[in-house]
């Protein structure tokens, strides 16, 4: 019962952020809701372990980026949650229509683990180090994963300014 | 990069369904079984690859190499598994079956010895009688002509119909068997009278059965009540069998006859009560000459004590003429059947000491009555029978052979598991228990 209080604390504190990421790999709001469902039910599977290693954000983290990479892999979507969902209504997000139809064209054009190398160290702000120990993969693949993405994005999309001070 | 942070903006909280920490348990529960489901998997592939390995292996090579009987068997384990019983599987071709009691199945059983030494019961029927091996030691044959093929478990009916009889000899090719066919009626019809309107006892056939096609060719007609023994000269135009004759099995009658024709050659009747035909090898490798057992002691009506009184020899008769035309060989315990002979000379025969009778070992019998033994067995053991390639090829002499423990059913391995499993399970819940605490 503990574990169950302490897994939904988590999981209130963290799902406005987890969506954001979500949404940001996947360019998509029904496939980030799956996506963050996925996480979390991997997450709540090995809950007990994760929370006595101390702050779970890496893990969780971790199973999040790696499951839209499996997803995007096997180009299809298995094993959704079968639970029915509250009826909650979602805004549309209308605003600065513009500019998210760039950024989300643009960001398409990535291959997901660009994608979630752009993601983890410029939305969630980690080092190189943490982004490869998130992803798996050595320091060297991240930096030429954040180069061929920032430079995919300025030929893609140059009216993005922000693109310019990004390294 | 601001563009990021307000394209996230565009993305409510995610919806969860109620149930998301039960859906993870679920998962977790999933994840464990599959884990024990792996585990055990290998377990089963680790014991059984190396045993399925070797069982291909002895399939491809000769099995008549030297050495492949071993020198002596044990009584197998009481979970040992059947042919062809997964995971164990079949055991290959069989270097020997020999029959006990002393199985699980707690009636004879057949345990087939295979020539990599692995060991596979063969269930019996109560009351079933013994088998025999096909010269390869490939397939068992078991009562009704019910084939076993000893390296794929699979069982299939020679014939159309199972061929009620018993089998007596194969033919020095191995694609003839000679089987004793019963022509007894079954029920005997009573008149008003009391008295019986038919004579049950009719006497039998004597029939070859081609092993591949499971065709019959008739080989001798009602010429005795029952075929006690039949032997297959080595060049396979003769045939000599044994069987009683007359009213009551009153003679008996010892008949050499053509093996395709069945035309009688040479016809002993009233064959001395103490004289038999000395089993499915009577006939000498040089096919002049036929084994008859013979004894001095208690013939008829005797007990069990004046029986094992007996002392037997080994008589070699001109196949001809029927005469006895050597200096008898004498045999110090219990002769069962002349199976073999071994460098042309001496017998190969099964036998028993005088001391416990429910003991079988296969022995070669010098000229001089000495006995060396090349397959030895346990006590319980009371039948023993060997293909006969392995027994022209003089292949004796392996390691003994000892029953592996890992040869096992799947009953055998979930039993052995589940008290682990269970201690694990009271553990958990326990440990579970004192976490809500």
């Amino acid at each position: 019962m503990a574990a169950e209080n302490s897994f939904r604390d988590y999981v209130a504190a963290r799902l406005v952020g987890l969506s954001r990421a979500a949404y940001l790999l996947t360019g998509d709001r029904h496939l980030a809701e799956d996506l963050v469902q996925q996480a979390l039910i991997q997450v709540a599977s090995r809950w007990e372990k994760i929370s006595a290693g101390g702050d779970p954000d890496p893990y969780v983290r971790r199973v999040l980026y790696h499951q839209h990479v499996s997803w995007w892999r096997r180009r299809r979507l298995v094993d959704r949650p079968q639970a029915e969902l509250p009826e909650t209504p979602v805004g549309d997000g209308a605003s600065d229509i513009d500019t998210e139809l760039t950024v989300r064209q643009a960001l398409r054009r990535l291959s997901p683990k660009q994608r979630a190398v752009l993601v983890l160290r410029y939305f969630e702000d980690l080092t190189e180090v943490q982004t490869a120990e998130v992803l798996g993969c050595s320091v060297g693949t991240v930096k030429s994963n954040a180069r061929d993405a920032l430079a995919r994005l300025r030929a893609t999309a140059p009216e993005l300014e922000d693109l310019r001070g990004a390294r | 990069m601001r563009m990021l942070e307000d394209l996230a903006d565009e993305m409510p909280p995610a919806r969860l369904p109620d149930d998301l920490w039960r859906a993870g348990r679920r998962l977790r529960r999933r994840r464990s079984v599959g884990y024990a489901l792996a585990a055990v998997l290998v377990l089963v592939l680790a014991v059984t690859l190396p045993e399925w390995a070797a069982n291909r292996k002895a399939a491809i090579v000769p099995a008549d190499r030297p050495g492949a009987v071993p020198s002596r068997v044990e009584i197998p384990h009481l979970w040992q598994a059947a042919v062809g019983q997964w995971p164990a599987g079949p055991g290959g071709p069989a270097a020997l079956v020999f029959f006990t009691g002393k199985t699980r199945y707690l009636e004879g059983t057949g345990v087939a010895v295979g020539a990599n030494g692995s060991y596979r019961l063969i269930y019996q029927e109560i009351g079933e009688s013994d088998g025999i091996l096909t010269p390869d030691g490939r397939y068992y044959v078991a009562q009704g002509m019910r084939m076993v093929d000893l390296t794929t478990g699979e069982e299939r009916q020679l014939s159309g119909e199972p061929i009620w009889g018993q089998p007596l000899a194969f033919s020095p090719d191995g694609t003839e068997l000679l089987v004793g066919v019963s022509n007894d009626d079954d029920v005997i019809t009573y008149g008003d009278d009391a008295i019986p309107d038919n004579d049950p006892e009719k006497p039998d056939d004597l029939i070859a059965v081609d092993m591949r096609t499971g065709a019959q060719r008739l080989v001798a007609v009602g010429r005795m009540n029952s075929y006690t023994t039949a032997a297959w000269s080595p060049d396979g135009t003769r045939i000599a069998a044994e069987g009683p004759v007359g009213r009551g099995d009153t003679s008996r009658r010892l008949s050499v006859m053509d093996a395709r024709t069945g035309a009688p050659l040479l016809t002993v009747d009233n064959f001395a009560p103490d004289r038999r035909l000395a089993g499915r090898a009577a006939w000498t490798p040089d096919g002049g000459h036929l084994a008859i057992l013979g004894f001095e002691g208690c013939a008829q009506a005797c007990d069990q004590a004046a029986e094992s009184a007996r002392r037997w020899r080994l008589d070699l008769a001109d196949a001809n003429t029927g005469n006895i035309v050597d200096v008898p060989v004498p045999i110090a315990d219990l002769p069962g059947e002349v199976v073999g002979w071994r460098d042309g000379r001496d017998a190969v025969l099964t036998y028993s000491p005088r001391s416990g009778a429910n003991h079988r070992s296969l022995v070669a019998l010098r000229r001089d009555g000495t006995v060396e033994t090349l397959v030895d067995t346990p006590p319980g053991v009371s039948n023993l029978e060997l293909p006969a390639d392995l027994l022209r090829a003089g292949s004796f002499g392996g390691q003994p052979a000892e029953p592996s423990p890992w040869a096992a059913p799947a009953w055998a391995y979930l039993m052995a598991a589940a008290p682990v499993l269970l201690v694990l399970w009271i553990v958990r819940r326990v440990r579970r228990r004192q976490r809500r605490v």
